[in-house]
């Protein structure tokens, strides 16, 4: 089985993605702010990432930026979520460390994609 | 006394008594009412005539003064002497001439001196008494003077004479008082009041004259023998003098009437040019406070305008941060809905599918008016980005039908199609965007009609593209309508709002997306009958995101940071017009550097030093606004001349914050090419300078040099050529080094000790083979060397290029 980790401050949105994640076979854990996102990133070593941008304490772009720079974690597939959706942010994104990006509201059909996709794209 | 015919026929019959005859007279009463009228006209000519005196100055004063005392003294006169004629003597009287022309001069004189008393501002009592007093005398004097011009004997009672002066005298003081008193007067009120004193004083007059006749006691004897050439008949002479006179009053009556009249406009005009000095100083009062107003009006839209700027952006950004905040939640109520669609199903409940279906559907439908929103805010905040790609016209057209037609087909509409095949290179997603809402626009406003959708390659301005029509069957709308079409936040109706859903921000959005992909979207429309929307979109749109790929600002960036003579600094956010400013400008030989946003163009201004800042207004973050006061806060930086490139029309605002000059995008080259060549200094560098003592040789390099529109300077020699540069510096020295007088070594040395000579690049052109002596001397100073037998213009000209472009360094 799968595991993500789901990086998001806002609990309804954490709860409801974790959930639909659930549905679809994934096994999920839940960090609430970037720091614990690190944290549970550097324990649990999930396969992939999915990251809120704007977080508490250490905001998502900071954290890919050490993910990537920690040689344990740097493997692990991250995916951006925004609700910016200026091309900016996306740059901003992939200059951070991020494999992809996706904004939200999220189209489930296109997210669940880009997970396969990553996920594939690590074996 | 004796009767009058006692008197007759005493003459008649007693010759022989003649010379001691007492003889009475008899009055003609005619004559008598006569000399009355005279004298009333005399005096209400004088009261008039007073007037008019003091009025005036000067030359016509005198002249108003002698006319008036002829007329004065003319009319007293003839009254007098019609008097004396009216006294009917039993015996024909002669007169002396010479005295009958005194009396009159006497009458004259006396009327002078009262005038003149009267015509004064002031009257005292004293030059009142002393006027009379000479008036009196004048009268007098007139009238006795008249008496002995008769050619009879007279004697005088003394009492009556006494009586006569008397009389005289108060005539006189009331008529230079009453004179005085109207001579202010107004014409038309006061006419009755003069005609009145004029018959009181004309009553005074004749009184006197008479009391004085009545004085006199003719007799006949040695005088009226003497009578001799005069002898006129008494009547006809009386009525003579008499009309003569009346005519000579009345005609400087009428005199004095005209005068008034033409002073009275006189003064009209006058007032009248008061009138309208006054006005004109309260007009220039007023314009100076006009003046003031509209500098303060000025300063005050200045301040409104920028807050109107400031609050526009505020305003986007609130509003992209709005619908960031807005889908959040949208996020969780879409998400969770989707989630519970799939479970219901799985569940077998489809009711509840079916609701949470509804649910998920308005979530996703408020979550399109969001992103229309955030469209809008990022387009008028200057951050929407546009990505070309290659596409087929048909697959993108198929797939926007496929999109609208449930839309469209809900109201009851048909569709009808009309397109060819065609390649476009634009932004897809846009395109999409702005024919989806064209056609969903349509389809709402028609309810069971046609819908047209056609595309067809249309040729605009010379360049080629395409059009897309969309023609409904439905509402229309009123030219009104059609005007606020595309404004933000406008639908035709408010209330189209509840009725037909939408923000009203979907055309708007076409509108600008059309414009970022170089294109126009216009509308027509009719009432009732259907409206019809076309879109016009050039076939390429360039694609400013690789433009900003090339790292195109870098390499100028980093040449400019490496020059010391960067000529323009260019301050612009947008790739595209970096690029187009790059291509316009750096073929004339300018030194360009570019920032990116205010602040780095701040930066940059400070560490280069351009000679012209040309600068963007609308740019995220800092604006051009603010970058100018900066630069024109910095006493550094205040001198260097700013050139406003922009597509807001504020002229005003930029001159009044210090901008050189304002150009309005879209940028003409070659308006801009001749403000920059205003600014930087054709003197540093622009030239080449020529050192070269064979005439041929030099000739010959100053065509080729002129051909390539460089201008150039020639010397024969090293001195010469150092008063060349002392005059002007060039771009480039080409330099001989065998020459007479100052040779290329020696010149080369004096170069080195000016500062601002020894930057200049020297292209050494020689016959000379160079040693390794020689290399050393030139050695550091000069750019390149160039044996003239191998002379190649072509590379000649690419060395001179490069380094009047100053892009490199040669060592």
């Amino acid at each position: 089985m799968r595991t993500i980790l789901l990086v998001e401050d806002n609990e309804l949105n954490r709860d409801m993605l974790s959930r639909r994640l659930a549905r679809k076979g994934y096994q999920v854990i839940t960090a609430e702010d970037g720091r614990q996102g690190i944290d549970l990133a550097g324990s649990e070593m999930p396969d992939l990432i999915l990251m809120d941008m704007s977080l508490p304490v250490l905001d998502g772009w900071e954290a890919t930026r050490l993910l990537k720079a920690s040689s344990e974690t740097r493997s692990i597939p991250i995916i951006a979520l925004t609700a910016h959706a200026m091309a900016e942010d996306e740059r901003k994104a992939y200059q951070a460390g991020c494999d992809d990006f996706d904004t939200k509201p999220i189209d489930w059909a296109r997210l669940l994609g880009k997970i396969e996709a990553a996920l594939a794209n690590c074996e | 006394m004796i009767r009058m015919d006692e008197l007759r026929s005493s003459i008649i019959f007693g010759k022989k008594w003649l010379q001691l005859e007492h003889v009475h007279g008899s009055y003609d009463s005619m004559l008598v009412v006569f000399s009355y009228i005279v004298a009333v006209v005399a005096s209400y000519t004088v009261l008039d005539l007073a007037g008019k005196v003091s009025e005036t100055s000067g030359k016509s004063r005198l002249l108003w003064l002698v006319f008036g005392a002829a007329a004065m003294g003319m009319g007293i006169w003839s009254m007098h002497f019609v008097g004396m004629l009216a006294l009917r003597l039993p015996v024909p009287v002669s007169y002396d001439l010479t005295l009958v022309f005194l009396s009159v001069l006497a009458a004259i004189l006396a009327s002078f001196a009262a005038l003149r008393i009267v015509a004064r501002d002031k009257l005292t009592p004293g030059r009142l008494i002393g006027g009379a007093l000479l008036l009196a005398l004048g009268i007098s004097s007139m009238h006795y003077i008249g008496m002995a011009a008769m050619l009879i004997d007279i004697t005088y009672d003394p009492a009556i004479f006494v009586l006569s002066i008397a009389i005289a005298l108060a005539a006189s003081i009331a008529a230079l008082w009453l004179a005085f008193y109207f001579k202010k007067g107004d014409v038309k009120s006061d006419t009755w009041k003069k005609l009145g004193s004029g018959f009181i004083m004309g009553a005074a007059i004749v009184g006197m004259h008479y009391t004085g006749m009545m004085a006199a006691h003719f007799h006949l004897g040695a005088r009226s023998e003497l009578a001799t050439g005069l002898r006129l008949d008494q009547d006809w002479l009386a009525y003579l003098i008499s009309g003569g006179t009346l005519f000579t009053l009345g005609l400087s009556l009428l005199g004095i009437y005209i005068s008034r009249r033409f002073s009275s406009k006189d003064s009209e005009i006058q007032q009248q040019s008061r009138e309208i000095q006054l006005k004109n100083q309260q007009l220039q009062l007023l314009n100076d406070n006009l003046e003031q107003l509209v500098k303060e009006r000025t300063a005050q839209l200045e301040k409104a305008h920028d807050e109107a700027i400031k609050a526009n952006r505020v305003k986007s950004q609130f509003l992209a941060n709005m619908s960031h905040e807005l889908r959040t939640p949208l996020n969780a109520i879409i998400g969770y809905s989707e989630m519970l669609v799939e479970e219901a199903e799985e569940l077998g409940e489809p009711t509840f599918a079916a609701d949470l279906q509804k649910i998920s559907k308005s979530g996703k439908h408020l979550l399109s008016l969001i992103n229309d929103i955030l469209d809008i805010s990022k387009i008028e905040a200057g951050k929407m980005e546009i990505y070309p790609e290659r596409c087929d016209l048909q697959g993108v057209l198929q797939d926007v039908v496929m999109t609208v037609k449930p839309i469209i087909e809900s109201n009851g509409n048909r569709i009808e199609i009309e397109w060819g095949k065609g390649e476009m290179v634009t932004d897809v997603t846009k395109l999409r965007q702005i024919l989806i809402n064209l056609l969903s626009n349509a389809g709402k406003f028609t309810k069971d009609g046609v819908i047209r959708f056609e595309a067809y390659p249309e040729e605009k301005e010379g360049r080629s593209g395409y059009g897309f029509r969309v023609t409904d069957s439905g509402i229309g709308m009123t030219p009104e309508q059609v005007g606020k079409l595309f404004q933000p936040f406008t639908q035709a109706d408010s209330s189209t709002t509840r009725k037909y859903g939408g923000t009203g921000l979907g055309l708007a959005i076409s509108q600008r997306f059309c414009e970022l992909l170089g294109g126009e979207i216009y509308a027509e429309s009719e009432p009732g009958v259907g409206s019809c929307f076309i879109c016009w979109l050039p076939e390429e749109t360039a694609d400013m995101n690789r433009l900003s790929d090339i790292p195109v600002e870098a390499t100028f960036s980093k040449e400019a940071e490496g020059s010391s003579q960067v000529s323009i600094l260019l301050i612009d956010d947008e790739p595209l017009n970096r690029q187009l400013m790059s291509d316009y400008l750096a073929n004339e030989g300018w030194t360009l550097a570019f920032a990116e946003s205010g602040e780095e163009g701040l930066l940059l201004s400070k560490k280069l030093r351009p000679k012209v800042i040309c600068l963007d207004i609308l740019m995220p973050g800092m604006d051009g606004w603010s970058v100018l006061s900066a630069l024109k806060r910095d006493p550094e930086l205040r001198d260097i001349p700013v050139v406003i490139l922009s597509m807001t029309n504020d002229k005003q605002l930029g001159y009044t914050l210090g901008a050189s000059e304002f150009l309005e995008k879209p940028v003409e080259r070659d308006r801009l090419v001749g403000i920059i060549d205003k600014f930087v200094p054709a003197t540093s560098g622009s030239g080449v300078l020529v050192i070269e003592d064979d005439a041929t040789t030099s000739e010959l390099m100053t065509k080729l040099l002129h051909r390539e529109g460089y201008s150039v300077t020639q010397a024969a020699n090293g001195r010469l050529a150092l008063e060349c540069l002392e005059r002007e510096l060039p771009g480039v020295i080409l330099l001989d080094l065998m020459m007479p007088e100052m040779d290329g070594f020696e010149f080369v040395l004096e170069l080195r000790k000016r500062e601002e000579w020894s930057s200049i690049p020297i292209v050494v052109v020689t016959a000379k083979t160079i040693n390794s002596e020689d290399r050393l001397r030139l050695h550091g100073y000069v750019k390149s060397v160039m044996q003239k037998g191998a002379f190649d213009p072509k590379q000649l000209l690419g060395e001179i290029r490069q380094f009047m472009n100053g892009q490199q360094e040669v060592g």
